[in-house]
């Protein structure tokens, strides 16, 4: 999956929200993303996290991306 | 026994539960390895599940707590996470209150 499908994927998935990815090894499985997005608003770190690994999960469960570091805020405290 | 039955013994039998590949010791992912030293730097004991040596936990877990990645880090039988944010807690004093 190339950096630029996820960082459409997440786009679509957190319209109104500000998104960043970067491909931590180069070879496009291993992936660091930030999203600010007031989906999150009230949602504990792991729902946060959760929420944004489902949309993912085909990837995820084939490996396609291996490994996905999250980090989120709500957009005020961006 | 089903594997939600050994994966609920596993978490019944020990307050923290990091499923990871390979071991604390010879960590198989830099994820992995990055949890349990994490644990190790906060001298927690905790029980280590190499999911690598049982496919059916290595897939159970994930449905378990609906969580698709490795590692998973459970304490008193609740998922916290996996390494980032194990990580985040570290630094924010969190995770040590946690484990206490």
């Amino acid at each position: 999956m190339t950096p630029q499908e996820v960082k459409e994927r997440l786009q679509n998935a957190y319209s109104d929200g500000y998104v960043d990815v970067t491909d931590l090894t180069g070879g496009e499985d291993h992936y660091s993303v930030y999203i600010a997005s007031n989906v999150f608003q009230g949602m504990s770190r792991i729902q946060r996290h959760k929420h944004v690994m489902n949309v993912f999960a085909e990837e995820l469960k084939t490996g396609e991306v291996h490994a996905l570091t999250i980090r989120t805020d709500t957009k005020e405290n961006r | 026994m089903s594997v939600k039955d050994r994966i609920d013994k596993i978490l019944e039998e020990n307050k923290v539960v990091l499923f990871m590949k390979g071991s604390p010791e010879a960590p198989m992912c830099g994820f992995s390895a990055r949890a349990s030293a994490i644990l190790n730097e906060l001298n927690t004991t905790f029980h280590s599940v190499d999911v690598l040596m049982d496919q059916e936990i290595r897939e159970g877990i994930k449905e378990y707590g609906n969580w698709p990645t490795i590692p998973q880090l459970y304490v008193n039988k609740e998922l916290l996470g996996g390494s980032d944010i194990m990580m985040e807690m570290f630094e924010t004093g969190e995770l040590k209150e946690v484990l206490e």
